[in-house]
């Protein structure tokens, strides 16, 4: 088990690099945007992986409320903190491409900000975790939020789309031919071992601290420290 | 020593409330406090009428720009006073851990959950009654046509941030920093009802494209239904350990 | 006495409790007989306040079960046999003695209502601060009305954690009084306190816990401060 870890690792270094080279080389120049539409291949996948995140966090959420085991806790914990770092992907690379396509740096575009608001939730969580205390009560606290947070996204995008009145036209266009699409999935793959690989990462951080929480306790018990 | 002699039973008899007394015996609790304190209501109010003032000097300007800015400034202060409201609703059962003894009687915890609901849309809606009119009249804005179609969305709005509101500020109350991280929390979640609520409210002003604005109440009767019913399914997996 | 209900027999069996990720309480099994007073001792983190709180339904097991009679920790009418006295006083500031008292009440649904806060406040002898509000109270004040609180309902299980917080010399005679007319009308009291002195001499029985398990339970004959330093050897001074 301690030898797999650092070639996944390794593996992930190496998809990532070659994930660069589908985007940048490998796949032709979308007619339409030029250039900056390669930024797609990661903005997309970032997106979904972030929700993914959240719905992970969420599921997570609601069985520690149940179950009461803090793994799971542990768990959605991790989930939240590793969407959030895809979530910061798609608010960086969005701009990004934006200001040469629409000639602006943010529109109210619904998907945008649809994103940005789920960000702030999310990123609330992560406050209270990172700040609010690690206490069994935070940890409910936590665990409510993420609960309430999953139909929360459902009303935070119909509400969105409903104010937001026409869509502007979308970004990849139904013109994309199957390797536009081949090298989006492929992207989204590799973002995806990478996404499993921080998770993972982030879990276990988080269960070793309760471990250690939990032998200080043993050693105070016995009038250690 | 003496005994403990005394003509009462020692044990009295009881039977457990139903759900409805549980309900209005909290929410009389809750009642009788406030009025006796005046804490809360005072608070908002004051915080109420401050916005109504930072709204006028912020945004005060031709007739036609008042009406549009009405909506925003009345949802904006439903917002600011109803987490303030939460808050310190909250508060108060912690103070000497009182929701505690609250949560151990026998009465059905998501009864309590519902009067509390209850208590803050009601706080809600009395500092609403005071600060919409006072915007009116500070932004020069004609709401006699549309009064009661604001009223009704301004209250649903109020049950839907309470339903939100009430159960997070229940679980806040045991992490730090607790008034800072509520409305960080709530304001993010409830961003759905206050769309809605400016989006009506524009149309019932006649400030908008659109003609009807029953859509956007169906829509936040919908998130108020939604997470009310969430929050009261959960609540007994929130207060116990 | 009227109304006194036969007592019933608290039971634990296999009681176990996660705390992060190791236990606080583990594999409990422990017999609280109607009609008697247990002293619940132990170091700081032996378990006490895991074992009241799941006691209380507060808590959740996480393994094992509590019996109270025939109702299981998980039925919700489990609540209604309980009275706790716990390390806040969990009243209400704004509101008088007389009012928190009804409205507890209220939430028990006591019948006789007003007869029975009467009788109480002057158990604890609060009979002529009644209409004053809880907020003015000393420590001791609102500790006799916590109580009277935990008494209001005519608890089945009577749990007791440090009851005597802030109480004078007559508060803790009194307090010693009251829980032992709970025991004589059939009623099981658990009393975790720091005063080994006036938990002995209440005490019938003892349980002692340590790092989560059970150390002792059974009888307490002679001195309740003996026994504990017999039981826990170098441990007992933490």
């Amino acid at each position: 088990m301690k030898a797999v870890f650092p070639i996944a690792i390794a593996l992930g270094a190496v998809a990532v690099t070659a994930a660069h080279y589908l985007a940048f080389v490998h796949v032709p120049m979308e007619s339409s945007m030029g250039a900056v539409q390669r930024i797609f291949y990661f903005h997309v996948p970032s997106a979904w992986l972030f929700y993914i995140g959240c719905l992970l966090c969420g599921g997570a959420s609601l069985g520690y409320l149940i179950n009461r085991k803090a793994r799971w806790d542990a768990f959605a914990q991790a989930a939240a903190e590793t969407g959030l770092i895809f979530g910061l992907i798609v608010v960086v690379t969005g701009p990004l491409w934006a200001r040469p396509v629409w000639g602006v740096w943010w529109n109210w575009e619904p998907r945008l900000t649809t994103m940005s608001l789920v960000l702030l939730m999310f990123g609330a969580y992560w406050v209270v975790r990172a700040f609010g205390g690690s206490g069994p009560g935070v940890r409910r606290f936590a665990a409510v939020l993420a609960v309430f947070a999953v139909p929360a996204i459902y009303f935070v995008r119909v509400a969105v789309n409903k104010w937001g009145g026409v869509h502007p036209p979308a970004g990849t266009g139904d013109r994309s031919d199957a390797i536009i699409k081949a090298t989006m999935y492929n992207c989204f793959f590799i973002l995806l071992f990478v996404f499993a690989l921080l998770l993972i990462i982030r879990y276990r951080t988080h269960r070793d601290a309760l471990t250690v929480r939990a032998i200080r306790r043993r050693l105070a018990r016995l009038g250690g420290i | 020593m003496s005994p403990p002699a005394s003509s009462e039973p020692a044990a009295p008899r009881t039977r457990p409330p139903g759900y409805v007394r549980t309900v209005l015996v909290v929410l009389a609790k809750d009642a009788r406090t406030e009025l006796r304190s005046k804490q809360t209501i005072a608070m908002m109010l004051l915080f109420g009428l401050v916005l109504t003032f930072v709204y006028a000097f912020g945004f005060v300007s031709d007739p036609a720009t008042n009406k549009k800015v009405m909506p925003g400034a009345m949802w904006g202060a439903l917002l600011f006073a109803g987490t303030l409201g939460v808050g310190r609703t909250f508060a108060r059962e912690a103070e000497d851990g009182a929701f505690g003894a609250l949560v151990l009687s026998p009465a059905e915890r998501s009864a309590i959950l519902l009067a509390k609901i209850a208590v803050n849309v009601a706080l809600s809606t009395l500092v609403m009654l005071v600060v919409v009119p006072l915007l009116a009249i500070m932004l020069r804005v004609d709401l006699s046509g549309c009064a009661d179609l604001i009223a009704l969305q301004l209250f649903l709005g109020a049950i839907g941030f309470a339903a939100v509101g009430t159960p997070l500020a229940v679980m806040a109350v045991s992490a730090r920093f607790a008034e800072v991280l509520l409305p960080i929390v709530v304001f993010p979640m409830v961003t759905p009802v206050l769309i809605a609520g400016v989006k009506g409210a524009s149309v019932a002003l006649g400030t908008a494209i659109e003609t009807d604005p029953w859509p956007w109440l169906q829509f936040t009767a919908a998130y108020g239904l939604v997470f009310g019913a969430g929050g009261l399914f959960l609540f007994e997996r929130m207060v116990t350990e | 006495m009227t109304g006194g209900a036969a007592g019933l027999t608290v039971r634990t069996r296999g009681l176990g409790r996660l705390y992060d990720d190791d236990y606080a309480l583990v594999a409990l099994d422990a017999t609280f007989p109607a009609g008697t007073v247990t002293a619940l001792l132990g170091p700081n983190g032996a378990g006490k306040s895991t074992l009241m709180g799941i006691l209380s339904t507060l808590m959740r097991p996480s393994e094992g079960e509590v019996r109270y009679g025939d109702v299981s920790h998980d039925d919700p009418s489990a609540r209604a046999l309980v009275g706790y006295v716990g390390h806040r006083t969990m009243l209400y500031r704004p509101l008088s003695a007389r009012e928190n008292l009804r409205f507890f009440g209220k939430l028990y649904g006591v019948l006789d209502l007003d007869a029975r806060i009467e009788h109480l406040l002057g158990e604890v002898g609060l009979a002529r601060d009644a209409d004053r509000p809880a907020g003015d109270f000393s420590r001791g004040m609102a500790q006799r009305l916590t109580i009277a609180r935990a008494l209001l309902p005519g608890p089945k299980l009577l749990l007791l954690d440090e009851p005597l917080t802030g109480l004078d010399r007559a508060g803790v005679a009194m307090a010693v009084r009251l829980f032992g007319a709970e025991r004589d009308r059939g009623a099981v009291v658990v009393m975790a306190s720091h005063d080994l002195a006036a938990t002995g001499a209440l005490a019938d029985r003892a349980l002692i816990l340590r790092r989560g398990r059970k150390a002792y339970e059974g009888p307490v004959e002679g001195d309740l401060a003996v026994l504990y330093r017999e039981t826990l050897g170098a441990e007992a001074a933490a």
